[in-house]
């Protein structure tokens, strides 16, 4: 699914990168509010991960970004400051912001085909949800 | 063996400096990229190495990150000046963090930043004083099967 499709499901608003955003396909999404799950446990080997978190300070594209991470959904209507945008902007990660909670935009991308992320497992990659 | 040093940096990092946080890290991908390191070696560095970044930001006053890549591994030695960690042991276990609100908000705080380090890591050793500060050292060794 395109990053541009993803926005649409979950009736979210694409902030940063939008110019990319028919182009960026997702296939696996992880849900977190802590960086640290995300770094210990995402692996987004085809760059094609969507992130969804519930937090929006700059550190969430550092995390992207650092795990290849493509697109960012912040979900339950925060507004995402500039500084996360401008970040997002720089690094050419795509930021989409819902009303929806994490649970809900989690459920809409499931329920449309995007998988759970590949997860490491006690240092070794499996396939899991 | 020093011989096979293909590379020295050095990032300085401020406490409490959430502007840049992360920064450090950012170039060292950079920086391991064009060195065409093994891209599960970049992996593995870059994850060891934000946490370390994010630890001296969220914890310490100011430290520094030298990165030093040679032929077969990644080394980054991390000192920071700061309060030190009294407990080791109890600070390496998964979900112990002293971490305040303010830096839960943040999304950091889970207490999984030093149990990520070992986990990415072949080599790591922490060495702290209390009052003083504390120098993390790691390393991530490129082998046969990654090139
Ligand atoms: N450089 C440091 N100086 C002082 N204390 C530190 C330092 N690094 C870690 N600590 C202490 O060790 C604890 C555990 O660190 P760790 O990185 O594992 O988890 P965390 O930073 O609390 O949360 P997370 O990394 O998951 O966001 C910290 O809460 C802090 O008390
Ligand atoms: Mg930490």
């Amino acid at each position: 699914m395109k990053a541009e499709e993803a926005a649409k499901l979950v009736k979210g608003k694409i902030v940063s990168c939008k110019e990319v955003a028919d182009k960026v396909k997702i296939r696996s999404g992880f849900s977190a509010d802590l960086m640290s799950d995300v770094l210990a446990l995402a692996i987004s080997p085809n760059k094609d991960t969507i992130l969804i978190t519930g937090i929006t300070n700059p550190q969430i594209v550092r995390t992207a970004e650092i795990l290849d991470i493509p697109v960012i959904v912040v979900a339950r209507g925060k507004a995402v400051p500039q500084e996360t945008i401008k970040l997002a902007e720089e690094k050419g990660i795509i930021l989409i912001k819902t009303k929806l909670t994490v649970f809900v935009t989690s459920g809409i991308l499931y329920s449309h085909g995007i998988k759970g992320a590949r997860i490491l497992k006690h240092g070794r990659k499996s396939a899991a949800g | 063996m020093e011989e096979n040093l293909l590379l020295v940096e050095k990032f300085k990092i401020q406490g409490r400096d959430f502007d840049r946080a992360g920064e450090a890290s950012s170039q060292i991908k950079t920086i391991l990229k064009k060195l065409n390191i093994p891209p599960s070696v970049i992996r593995k560095a870059t994850i060891a190495a934000y946490e370390t970044e994010m630890n001296i930001i969220i914890y310490a006053y100011h430290g520094v990150m030298t990165l030093k890549v040679y032929k077969n591994k990644v080394k980054v030695i991390a000192e920071d000046k700061g309060p030190g960690i009294p407990d080791i042991n109890l600070a390496m276990q998964e979900g112990y963090s002293t971490a305040p609100p303010e830096i839960l908000e943040m999304g950091f705080g889970a207490g999984m930043g030093l149990a990520n380090i070992k986990k990415n890591s072949d080599i790591l050793e922490i060495k702290s004083n209390v009052n003083k500060g504390t120098t993390v050292t790691f390393e991530v060794s490129i082998n046969e099967q990654h090139k």
